[in-house]
């Protein structure tokens, strides 16, 4: 064993700069991977702990019923035992100021230790998180949203009906956190303490009141696992568990796009650092592959001679992934407070545990595994032909590679679902990595051969570029993987924020938010409301008709005919919404598109309706929508309104951006067809100051009390906060990514530039003059490259619709300008690598070549 | 609270959504209907059959709808199997129409009633307020909607019967009690009949209900329609 | 008519340590038109940076060195390689044939290197001229020793060369192996008038040159015959 280690020593220290180049090239790589994957952790715990907020702990049971004592122990037997507790009652009633006014609020009596994450932000009494809150729970005092004081016609100090006992306002509520279950309140909400609440003799038989136990579980356990394990544990299909993650979370879905987008990234962060140190290791491998002949020449054993080389990529491993961390672990946390104050997104980064780890790992497994296909190698290794000085020994291939580099398909498939939140995830971008793979190595093996026939007589550089490539097919094989899936994984993570970018609305990610929301508002109301509003100062903005639909059939066929029979569907919650399905949905008429919506098939509508014509009336759907109704363009669709069937066919599918919070509908109908039909209208109030809002909101409920008004503002502020800090962390990921995955191309690209200086130096001992073989390493870079590059665009271009399709509700959308960006990038990359490496090797003395040995 | 969140929903998943925000379900309404050509190719009235019908229309909210059962399992489904099946079908035809629509308040109701007296129904049931009370709309004011639905029904010479409702007991003593009363002081004032109360029987009980505790499940709408059909006989004019 | 090459009180030494190493001192070589010379001396007594500095890959560090006339440290690199490509030819020891390059390919490559439009052709003709006509399509990995130095001396003297720098093109090879690639090189060189600088410590080899000369103490000495 001693001589192992000291051979490997040995061998290591007489090629210093050769060992010095490799750790330096993969230590770039690792660092590439180390930052990506750091930045990735913190804005997963930062949005992680901004979810625990929205729930206020990790877990929670809730149920619009008292829940049981013995659901209750059912729950406990999951939890682990140090498992805090705390519940909660949420319900609609009508409290009465002291002037008799009365109106309805949200009434939430909590428990002492609610919220477990997040903070009350009270007027007086400041940020209170929930164990700080102490006084509310020692006598009969409430808290309130500000709004209501003006609704109410009450005062700090004075008394609250709720019920059949009074409570005194003690503070008002800035902010709070917890039971967000919904998106938006009808109601200003009133917390009281749960000590108080049967004072209140609201809650009796027949009540419609939310019942919730929230559960803290101790710290580093994982909730997902034990909200599984609680759903499971629970059968009443009324009870429904959350985790502070799923759920009924209000950017609920925005939330799952970022964990699954940071996955990907990743995903790409991790394979770009393997690609890395795995084109690397093949070029140490090949380099080594002489020196390990004539130890066995000298009378090694097989497998010595193997341990020595496996000792030095151990090594080489633990050389680069040192300085690597810690490089990282040094700098992160400076570079991520420089990132946060510029970009005004409070986040802290720092290297887990974890993260070196993995780094580790791949450092020197990735070496491993790649080398067992080279063990063969090692085997069929024939040190006599040392003695033929022009044979290189060990370089013939054999189909045996194929099966031995299984193993390390096997690991790095491993590590993607490791990686990886979603499985699916995991699943496809492997799969896709895989046959990006394989379609690369197939374009390379015949493409090189063909670009030397085609440039066979072109001029001399290109000639001898295209034979080069097509000659040192190895390497120009390995080169080409490297790069076309290199780049591949840079595009992946644009084009998929792109996507998700024109999804989510991040172009315009603060939107205009509107104060009020109008609903309900009658025809011969309309008038009134926007006069009053006018005189206010205040107009009633994006005035849109609601009118109710049915679907009576699609595409010709009886729409409850096409829905799943009942039986089919054994849990209760698919019933329901199946039976939902079969019912109402919101529809509109208008003309054109909003600024918040993009046609993405189809044509936008003719004109107004002509009921002659004795044409369908055409509709617009909502791109989401039509699939889940399986709808496409062109198809029929015949629609109810009170009684009256109309004939509509789908012209055109359009993205709408939610978020812009424009008031909008799944289907919009071509204006003249629905004029008629019964409908309400909803508007929008913007720019109201918190003075200004409660005024029109007194003056609306005291003129038009039957008008339903909505606070969006609190909410959609917060809805707009998480788009805003998704749209940080999209484009750091993604220019983090670009950037890693650049500097990994330059290793590769310059390790291939390295092997071939012997050739080069040749050549040049030939008469090549340094001009002409600049332009040759120009041109092998050039079309190597642009080669590569382009294909990995379209991969990646098809590797992110995939993507899409499978984890992303086919959020997709074309960017060209990253991929010409990128190839164009790549190329002049690849180009001034080169040729900085090959003007190295040439100032290098050829003399070398005249030296023995 | 569908159409509140019509922004909002596209951000939920869906399940979660629909779980939550189903509180409030609407009828909306409108008034003039007589420039719809009713012989268009593409806008028909629906049932068209030779033997006229005695046509009962319910105007109502996500309860009369059948939210969360499907549509035959609906009251007014089973109403009119019922009605067809123990009233001398061979005498007179009943058809019930589903007035309902999720998330109605009697403020859409009270614009709506025009399109449908458009073809007048035979008899009108108006089952509507019960998402006025649960949004804290004053009752003075769902009172004067559900009066002046009834006006215009009557004045086109239908027969009306109104349906009450009931509010949780977590409004508050004041609300329920302000709310509960509309009912039979309608019926008192207009002369028509009353249903005393339209969930009598379901609301409240949870094995008549969905897990939302708000809409009844099948048997509670078998029961309702029991109710219905029981305080409906009596009324029914005679050919 | 001036010689081939010239060298002229070239000095050359190597930092090592804290010494410097004098490998070359006050070197002087005239090699005439057509003219063998074979270098004799001992392993390490600095024959291949002798060789460098011929080749123009090494400069001296004083003195001058002239091939055909042109003197080596008064011209750019590109112009050294044009010289290299035009008057000089090299054969290896190791042969250094390009891997990946037929036998052919690699004898034309300083053809096409010069840019010369029949190098197919003439790299055949170079190419039947060492014996290898039916190699042409094999790769050096399929080839023996001496076919692979036949191939690397067909590259030497396919661009006509004024000059042949020879590295020990024998010294990997066994006797008769290398007595044939030897045979061919002289032949080929008196064929062309083409001057020869054969590095060796091979007396007979030395023998069969017009001259000897023994590298000794960074000095060159005549041999006596």
């Amino acid at each position: 064993m001693s001589f192992i280690l000291r051979q490997a020593w040995r061998e290591m220290r007489n090629s210093r700069s050769f060992c010095f180049f490799y750790s330096l090239n993969l230590a770039l790589g690792l660092i590439g991977f180390v930052v990506v994957d750091a930045f990735r952790e913190s804005i997963e715990s930062k949005v992680m702990n901004e979810s625990k907020e929205l729930l206020g702990a990790d877990l929670a049971i809730r149920a619009r019923r008292v829940i049981t004592e013995e659901e209750i122990k059912q729950a406990r037997n999951t939890l682990p035992a140090e498992t805090m507790e705390a519940k909660a009652v949420d319900f609609f009633s009508m409290a009465a100021g002291p002037t008799g006014r009365s109106r309805l609020v949200k009434v939430v009596a909590i428990d002492p230790g609610f919220p477990f994450h997040g903070t009350f932000k009270l007027e007086k009494g400041g940020k209170k998180s929930g164990n700080e809150i102490k006084l509310l729970h020692e006598d009969r005092l409430a808290w309130i949203y500000p709004e209501a004081r003006a609704q109410l016609g009450i005062k700090l100090g004075e008394k609250l009906q709720l019920g059949e006992a009074k409570f005194r306002i003690a503070d008002l509520i800035e902010e709070e956190t917890g039971l967000t279950f919904q998106p938006t309140d009808l109601a200003p909400k009133v917390f009281i303490s749960r000590r108080y609440l049967d004072d209140t003799n609201l809650l009796g038989e027949g009540s419609l009141a939310y019942h919730t136990h929230l559960f803290q579980l101790p710290k580093g356990l994982d909730s997902d696992a034990f909200g599984r394990g609680l759903e499971k544990a629970l059968n009443a299909p009324e009870v429904r568990t959350f985790t502070h993650r799923q759920a009924g979370h209000r950017a609920g879905r925005l939330l799952r796009y970022l964990s699954d987008f940071l996955s990907l990234v990743s995903l790409v962060a991790l394979f770009l650092a393997c690609l890395g140190s795995g084109f690397l290791f093949h070029g140490f491998l090949t380099h080594r592959m002489p020196e390990l002949a004539t130890l066995v020449s000298l009378g090694a054993t097989r497998k010595t001679a193997l341990r020595i080389f496996l000792l030095q990529l151990f090594l080489l491993g633990i050389f680069a992934a040192l300085p690597a961390t810690l490089a990282c672990s040094l700098l992160l946390p400076g570079l991520g407070g420089m990132i946060s104050e510029m970009t005004g997104s409070k986040i802290e980064v720092w290297v887990s545990s974890r993260s070196i780890l993995l780094t580790f790992a791949v450092a020197m497994g990735s070496g491993w595994l790649l080398a067992l296909p080279a063990l063969s190698k090692v085997r069929r290794l024939r040190p006599a032909e040392l003695f033929q000085e022009a044979i290189r020994p060990g370089s013939k291939p054999s189909r045996m590679n194929l099966l031995l580099a299984l193993p390390g398909l096997f690991a790095f498939w491993g590590l993607c679902l490791a990686q990886a939140h979603s499985d699916k995830l995991a699943n496809v971008f492997f799969g896709c990595f895989l046959g990006s793979l394989i379609l690369l190595y197939l374009l390379a093996r015949f493409g090189f051969g063909l670009g030397e026939k085609l440039f066979g007589r072109s001029r001399l550089s290109i000639r001898l570029a295209a034979r080069s490539l097509a000659r040192n097919r190895a390497g120009a094989l390995t080169g080409f993987l490297a790069i076309g899936l290199g780049v591949l994984l840079i595009t992946l993570i644009p084009q998929t924020h792109h996507g998700l970018g024109k999804e989510i609305g991040l172009d315009d990610p603060t939107g205009d938010l509107p104060s009020l929301f109008l609903f309900d508002l009658q025809d011969e109301q309309l008038k009134g409301v926007e006069s009053l509003l006018e005189k206010e100062g205040t107009p009633l903005g994006n005035i849109t008709p609601w009118i109710r639909g049915k679907i009576k059939s699609l595409k010709g066929i009886a729409y409850e005919k096409s829905q799943r029979q009942e039986e089919e569907l054994n849990n209760p919650d698919e019933q329901r919404r199946n039976a939902f399905r079969n019912r109402s949905f919101n529809l509109s008429y208008r003309e054109n598109l909003l600024e918040s919506e993009q046609l993405l098939a189809g044509r936008p509508f003719s004109g107004v309706f002509d009921p002659a014509a004795g044409r369908p009336a055409e509709i617009s759907v909502e791109h989401k929508y039509a699939k889940a109704l399986g709808l496409s363009l062109n198809d029929h669709m015949t629609i109810e309104v009170s009684g009256i069937l109309i004939d509509a066919k789908v012209v055109n599918l359009r993205r709408v951006r939610w978020t812009s919070f424009q008031p909008n509908f799944f289907v919009q109908m071509q204006p003249g067809a629905l004029e008629q039909a019964p409908k309400t209208f909803l508007g929008t109030l913007h720019h109201l100051n918190k003075e200004k809002k409660a005024r029109v909101q007194d003056l609306l409920v005291s003129k038009f009390p039957t008008v339903s008004i909505l606070d969006v503002e609190r909410t959609g502020r917060k809805i707009l906060d998480v788009v805003g800090q998704m749209t940080w962390a999209l484009q750091v990921m993604a220019a983090l990514s670009i950037l890693a995955g650049l500097v990994i191309l330059y290793c590769v690209v310059r390790e291939k530039a390295r092997s071939q200086s012997w050739e080069m130096n040749l050549q040049k001992v030939l008469g090549s003059t340094t001009g002409q073989l600049r332009r040759q390493v120009w041109m092998e870079f050039g079309i190597l490259g642009g080669s590569a590059a382009t294909i990995g665009v379209c991969l990646s271009i098809g590797t992110s619709y995939l993507l899409s399709a499978q984890v992303f509700d086919r959020v997709w959308s074309f960017r060209w300008d990253i991929p010409l960006v990128v190839i164009f990038c790549v190329v002049g990359l690849s180009v001034i690598t080169a040729d900085f490496a090959a003007r190295k090797a040439l100032r290098e003395k050829p003399a070398r070549l005249l030296r023995e040995g | 609270m569908r159409g509140i969140n019509l922004n909002m929903v596209k951000i939920h998943k869906r399940a979660n959504l629909w779980q939550y925000v189903l509180l409030f379900i609407f009828i909306t309404g409108c008034t003039n209907v007589e420039e719809i050509p009713a012989s268009s190719s593409i806008l028909r009235t629906e049932e068209q059959s030779d033997k006229k019908p005695f046509r009962i229309l319910i105007l109502g909210d996500s309860l009369t709808e059948g939210y969360g059962v499907s549509p035959d399992q609906a009251y007014p489904s089973l109403l009119e199997a019922k009605l067809n099946k123990n009233l001398l079908p061979e005498q007179r035809h009943y058809q019930v129409i589903n007035g309902g629509v999720s998330g109605s308040t009697t403020s859409g109701g009270a614009s709506r009633i025009d399109w449908h007296l458009k073809s007048p129904p035979d008899y009108l049931i108006v089952a509507l307020g019960g998402n006025d009370g649960l949004r804290g709309i004053p009752p003075a004011e769902s009172k004067q909607n559900l009066k002046s639905i009834i006006e215009r029904a009557l004045q086109k010479r239908v027969p009306v019967m109104i349906a009450g409702m009931k509010l949780p007991p977590n409004y508050g003593p004041t609300h329920l009690r302000d709310f509960k009363k509309i009912f039979p002081e309608l019926s008192n004032e207009l002369k028509i009949p009353l249903l005393p109360f339209l969930l009598e029987g379901v609301g409240g009980k949870p094995g008549m209900n969905l897990p939302d505790r708000i809409h009844p499940n099948p048997a509670g709408q078998r029961l309702i329609c029991e109710t219905v059909y029981t305080h409906l006989i009596g009324h029914l004019p005679n050919n | 008519m001036h010689p081939i090459l010239k060298v002229h009180q070239a000095c050359k030494s190597f930092q090592q340590g804290n010494h410097k190493v004098k490998v070359l001192e006050r070197l002087d070589l005239e090699v005439n038109k057509g003219e063998k010379v074979a270098i004799l001396g001992p392993s390490g007594c600095g024959k291949s940076t002798l060789l460098s500095l011929l080749a123009g890959l090494d400069n001296p560090g004083s003195g001058t060195v002239k091939i055909d006339g042109t003197d080596l440290a008064n011209i750019n690199e590109d112009q050294l390689s044009q010289t290299r490509s035009e008057k000089l030819g090299i054969v290896f020891q190791q042969y250094h044939l390009m891997r990946n390059l037929t036998a052919v390919e690699n004898v034309g490559l300083p053809l096409e290197i010069l840019g010369t439009a029949d190098f197919a052709v003439r790299a055949r003709t170079a190419l039947k001229e060492v014996g290898l006509d039916h190699r042409a399509t094999h790769f050096p990995s399929e080839m023996s020793g001496g076919e692979c130095q036949r191939v690397a001396i067909a590259r030497a003297l396919v661009t006509r060369p004024s000059l042949i720098l020879a590295d020990e093109p024998s010294g990997n090879l066994d006797q008769k192996t290398g007595d044939e690639v030897m045979d061919i090189l002289f032949n080929l060189c008196r064929e062309h008038t083409i001057s020869l600088v054969l590095v060796t410590h091979n007396r007979e080899l030395a023998d069969r040159c017009d001259r000897s000369l023994l590298l000794n103490e960074g000095a060159l000495e005549d041999l006596a015959r």
